[in-house]
């Protein structure tokens, strides 16, 4: 079984530094995220340059919450005892108009796995 | 669960519009009016700064024009991005006709994941370095919607 890696955030603090940094944090956002949905779904959901590129082109962004929604966040809803869902309609429509706030549903719901590990 | 070669596809679509969609704004910018356009970026748009992949777009469409100087001063990582997309539109259409994959320690290696996202890094604070001290903010704010 694969190590999660921790990478537990506050989402208005994904927000307020990606704004700060003018979306230079959300390059070291996508590759976490992308390591702790790859780590929990015990196989490469995401790969790295895809993480990477879609800090900085449109459609590969697009691209990366696609897959973050349809398979990456559904393994967290297991994970954590949650109803399965697929948010990655949501996830498109909010990575192409506010990414931040894409990002911020994401890490709110990657900040759930730790929740529950701690009440464990 | 979407299968791996659908993955794929969206892939090759993702890349396929980044290729093309630099190629119909050209098409229709028939006054030659791009480098004074609105960007779609939306940080841009509410901002007026720009984001990491500012430019990447004008970027594609000087060097669909041939030229490369203003390409790179668009964004040094346009021509970079032309060729990634090419060649992963080449190897996932040769992944899905082989059933097999290629170049996965390349693509999932870790140190040169952090490498890339270094470099790229570097040139976005350096770009906002120069973006911030030689705009006033009434630029700055010329450059989002709200002006």
């Amino acid at each position: 079984m694969q190590r999660i890696p921790l990478f537990k955030n506050e989402p208005i603090l994904v927000l307020i530094l990606g704004i700060l940094t003018c979306g230079l944090y959300l390059i070291y956002w996508n590759i976490k995220a992308a390591e702790v949905m790859n780590a929990v779904a015990e196989r490469q959901v995401i790969s790295q340059p895809i993480a990477i590129f879609a800090g900085c082109c449109l459609p590969i962004n697009l691209y990366f919450y696609y897959l973050a929604g349809k398979e990456g966040l559904p393994k967290i809803y297991e994970k954590t005892g949650q109803a399965s869902k697929d948010q990655s309609v949501l996830l498109l429509i909010l990575g192409f108009l506010f990414p931040m706030v894409a990002a911020m549903i994401v890490q709110g719901d990657i900040n759930k796995l730790y929740e529950q590990s701690a009440d464990a | 669960m979407s299968s791996l070669p659908t993955r794929k596809l969206y892939g090759i679509a993702g890349a396929l519009s980044m290729l093309a969609i630099p190629y119909f704004i050209l098409l229709g910018d028939e006054q030659d009016q791009i480098e004074h356009a609105q960007s779609l970026c939306p940080f841009k748009m509410a901002t007026g700064f720009p984001c990491p992949g500012c430019g990447i777009t004008k970027s594609l469409i000087f060097l669909y024009k041939g030229d490369l100087v203003k390409s790179l001063s668009y964004h040094v990582f346009g021509p970079l991005t032309v060729l990634a997309c090419a060649v992963a539109i080449l190897v996932l259409m040769v992944e899905i006709a082989t059933k097999k994959e290629y170049f996965n320690k390349i693509l999932f290696n870790k140190r040169l994941a952090y490498a890339l996202a270094a470099v790229l890094a570097a040139y976005h604070f350096t770009r906002l370095v120069l973006f911030i001290s030689t705009n006033s903010l009434e630029d700055i704010l010329r450059e989002s919607i709200w002006r």
